[in-house]
């Protein structure tokens, strides 16, 4: 169950980062950082998705749909509100990061592996797995600096991929490569999403979220502008 | 396809829990094991280097500045050496862990539920392997000047967990602080090296009470810090009750300053990198 009451972000913006500008806010009268570059993200948002559900996001470009699945994540602390989240979680998006340059491919596998909740004897056991998976091959023993983008990606979404949540939350296009990549990455994203008792997913394809979701929210401006049964809200924005 | 995934059930475990923070511990020690390799493979000496640069040191500063406090190379050998050991840890832990978290930043922006402890530990943890890789070198310069090993060898292993704890805890506040404001790690690259000519790194401690600058002393939490280590070994004594006393509170404050650091950035830091 996700639970989001009342919530909003404000995004702090970038102003107050030098030591200047807190130096010269001292000087003025207010004694106020100037506030320049904050965006306010989320407005108010009361959002309850429930065993079962599955859930698309749409709506236009900086509507807030990532920002939203963020912070169901836990990754962006919202400013004020309420989230509740009951089941483990796990999230895919900007997965061609945050990888350790300098190590190989398989000491990557164990430090993401790690990172996204699985143990040490669990990550020996998919080791394997994993790694054919990725169709890396000899380049697992090169450090992940030499990869290409479509590299990072492989090795990133076999491992992310390698846990079944409860929560599952997507944002589009996760997987990318060359055609055959794409097709075993989606038959491999499918069992996750089929395991997965909750799933939300950003996507601006309404195709995709026909497909998969029952329910869909729109969202514009921050807030929710509809939200209800799928095939109505992709109807309304389509036609909008 | 054959090759399809067995997962587990899990996405990670409840925040605050034992189980968390043994996945803490798991994660740091997995990313510090990489720096280490990194570090010590990058150069032909390798792992030789954690040792050699203290003691190349130790050896031409010790030189010039045994003949200049007109004080024996014997004992100021083994001291200067084990004295910038310390010190190279103690700035290890800040410069890390001014850039634990901005070096984080592909994490913490994507994987949740990784507890914000596990980038500062990380950097703690390769310094505190070279800080004892440092001491057991220290401790043959030591021999080798005619030390001795006696029982008094064993009051290094609470000095050392002081030193892990006050590291760990300075490392947290120094990534608090630097991802906040990103001229801190010049602020306090300055403040070190001011606090370097303060400590008796490099100069006998007796130097400063000789000359009614005792207070010195008294009032520089480093300094009980390194004579919980360097007494038992070069010394052969077990510390005096006064720096143990005066070290604890150190760690005691720097571990309060640093939960209220992580737990004050908590809601904000994601937002500062």
């Amino acid at each position: 169950m996700i639970r989001l009451e009342d919530i909003s972000l404000t995004f702090p913006g970038q102003g107050a980062q030098s030591l200047r500008e807190k130096l010269t806010s001292i000087a003025r009268p207010s004694g106020r950082i100037p506030d320049r570059g904050s965006v306010t993200a989320l407005r108010g948002l009361n959002v309850e998705v429930r065993h079962g559900e599955r859930v698309g996001i749409i709506g236009l470009n900086g509507a807030g749909k990532t920002t939203l699945l963020k912070v169901m994540c836990g990754i962006y602390p919202p400013t004020a509100g309420r989230l509740t989240v009951e089941g483990d979680i796990a999230c895919l998006f900007e997965i061609a990061t945050g990888f350790e340059m300098e190590a190989t491919g398989w000491q990557n596998i164990i430090t993401r592996g790690l990172l996204v909740g699985l143990t040490r004897r669990e990550i020996r056991e998919r080791t394997e797995e994993i790694a054919g998976f990725t169709e890396l091959g000899d380049a697992l023993d090169r450090p992940v600096k030499t990869y290409s983008a479509g590299m990072f990606v492989r090795l990133a979404f076999a491992v992310s991929t390698s846990i079944l949540p409860d929560v599952l939350l997507l944002d589009e296009v996760v997987a990318a490569g060359d055609q055959h990549f794409q097709e075993k990455a989606t038959r491999r994203l499918q069992q996750m999403v089929d395991h997965a008792s909750i799933l939300v997913l950003v996507s601006h394809s309404m195709e995709t979220i026909l497909t998969n979701c029952n329910r869909a929210i729109w969202i514009e401006g921050g807030g929710v502008r509809m939200d209800g049964v799928a095939a109505d809200v992709v109807t309304a924005y389509t036609a909008d | 396809m054959a090759t399809d995934v067995a997962p587990t059930q899990r996405g990670g475990p409840a925040l605050g829990s034992r189980q968390e923070h043994l996945r803490t511990l798991s994660i740091a020690w997995q990313l510090a094991r990489l720096d280490l390799v990194r570090r010590y493979t990058a150069t032909m000496l390798g792992l030789a280097w954690a040792v050699l640069s203290p003691l190349l040191m130790a050896a031409v500063i010790g030189l010039v500045f045994a003949r200049l406090f007109g004080v024996e190379l014997r004992t100021f050998l083994p001291y200067l050496f084990l004295n910038l050991t310390l010190w190279g840890f103690f700035v290890a832990c800040l410069d890390g862990g001014a850039i634990a978290f901005l070096a984080a930043e592909g994490y913490i922006k994507q994987i949740p539920r990784v507890s914000l402890f596990t980038y500062p530990l990380r950097m703690i943890f390769a310094a505190f392997v070279t800080l004892v890789l440092g001491l057991v070198a220290a401790a043959l310069v030591a021999l080798a000047f005619g030390g001795a090993v006696t029982l008094s060898w064993l009051c290094v292993v609470p000095g050392l967990l002081a030193w892990f704890l006050f590291g760990f805890a300075i490392a947290c506040v120094s990534g608090v602080f630097n991802t906040a404001v990103r001229d801190f790690q010049y602020i306090q690259t300055v403040g070190v090296q001011a606090l370097f000519y303060a400590t008796p790194v490099m100069f006998p401690a007796d130097l400063l009470v000789s000359r009614g600058l005792g207070w010195m002393l008294t009032y520089n939490p480093i300094y009980h810090l390194m004579v919980l280590v360097r007494v038992p070994m070069l010394v052969n004594q077990v510390p005096a009750t006064p720096h143990y006393i005066a070290s604890a509170a150190t760690v005691a404050v720097a571990l309060g300053a640093a939960y209220f650091a992580v737990k004050r950035a908590r809601p904000r830091l994601v937002f500062w990198l």
